[in-house]
């Protein structure tokens, strides 16, 4: 009687259990389901934070090239500026020898 | 009692024995759980990087199209302007060169010129007779004996007459075959003629001149 009465508390203590564990199976599936939602989570997270970091990178890198072409711009034309008037000086001082330069061009060409 | 003791401790050992079972179940999902999470930041780590990457090229290769364009515009701007000023500057030379031609200074090449460019003028023309009408300030320049002694030395027989012209406002027109061939021969349509040498050469040595 002592022995069917300590056998009915193994079962009962099993079946318990069992429910218990097949309880926590469920659980832990659903840690693992969550971990696949929470995974594209974090995916989708860092893909969009890396693309924003590169998305301000070449906005630099845009503005940079802007900058430094208005620089090169800028300083093309104050070279053509500074020629220029060279050669508006030039035509000043030199007025005489071009005059002669076109005779002597002139002579070169025309004489036998 | 003592068999009661036992069932005791073995109900016990199975409730542990469970406990822990159950604990291990959910210990292993946790660590699982966090490895699937690193392997999702792995690849966005991944993937974030390659689609960054290609962003950042495109936006260099953007930004050398920029800086180019920038330095083409520039550069064309820059042509622009200094042809436009070498251009202006040609004819104020051409015109102070037409001024000044047949000043004292340089009279003894203007006259060499102007004898070179008739004399090959007829030579290529040769024909039997020619009127040579001559503007008044060019006619100083112009030594006919000189161009007549050299044609007849080179064997070319030709009637030239000369005449002074005041509608002419320099050089001279050579009137061919009864009037019907005119050839203009002026300081004006020599520099026309070789307008492209004299810029290259006024261009070398006087528009670039460094002092």
């Amino acid at each position: 009687m002592m022995e069917k009465k300590a056998f009915k508390a193994i079962i009962e203590l099993e079946n318990r259990k069992k429910i218990e564990v097949e309880e926590i199976i469920k659980e832990a599936e659903k840690i693992k389901k969550m971990a696949e939602i929470d995974g594209k989570k974090v995916y989708e997270e860092i893909v969009k934070k890396k693309i924003e970091a590169g998305k301000e990178e070449a906005k630099k890198i845009i503005l940079e090239a802007e900058k430094r072409g208005e620089e090169e711009h800028k300083k093309i034309m104050r070279k053509a500026e500074e020629e220029r008037e060279k050669i508006k000086e030039n035509i000043k001082v030199y007025e005489k020898d071009a005059i002669k330069e076109i005779l002597e061009t002139l002579l070169a060409r025309w004489r036998e | 009692m003592n068999k009661i003791i036992n069932l005791e401790i073995l109900l016990e050992n199975l409730e542990k024995e469970y406990e822990m079972k159950k604990k291990k179940i959910i210990e292993e999902a946790k660590v699982e759980y966090e490895k699937t999470l690193e392997k999702y930041r792995r690849e966005a780590e991944n993937k974030g990087e390659e689609e960054a990457e290609k962003i950042i090229e495109d936006a260099k290769r953007k930004a050398d199209l920029i800086l180019r364009k920038k330095v083409s515009e520039a550069e064309l701007n820059a042509k622009w302007i200094l042809l436009k000023e070498k251009e202006e500057a040609f004819h104020y030379i051409i015109n102070r060169f037409l001024e000044e031609v047949y000043e004292q200074t340089y009279s003894n090449i203007s006259k060499e010129i102007f004898f070179w460019h008739l004399y090959r003028t007829l030579k290529v023309l040769n024909v039997e007779k020619c009127n040579i009408r001559v503007s008044n300030k060019t006619s100083k320049l112009v030594d006919k004996r000189e161009l007549k002694e050299k044609l007849k030395a080179d064997g070319i027989k030709m009637k030239i007459s000369f005449k002074n012209d005041d509608n002419i406002d320099e050089g001279a027109i050579i009137e061919a075959l009864d009037g019907k061939l005119k050839v203009n021969c002026s300081f004006r349509e020599l520099v026309a003629k070789d307008e492209d040498l004299i810029k290259r050469v006024l261009n070398e040595k006087v528009f670039e001149r460094t002092r």
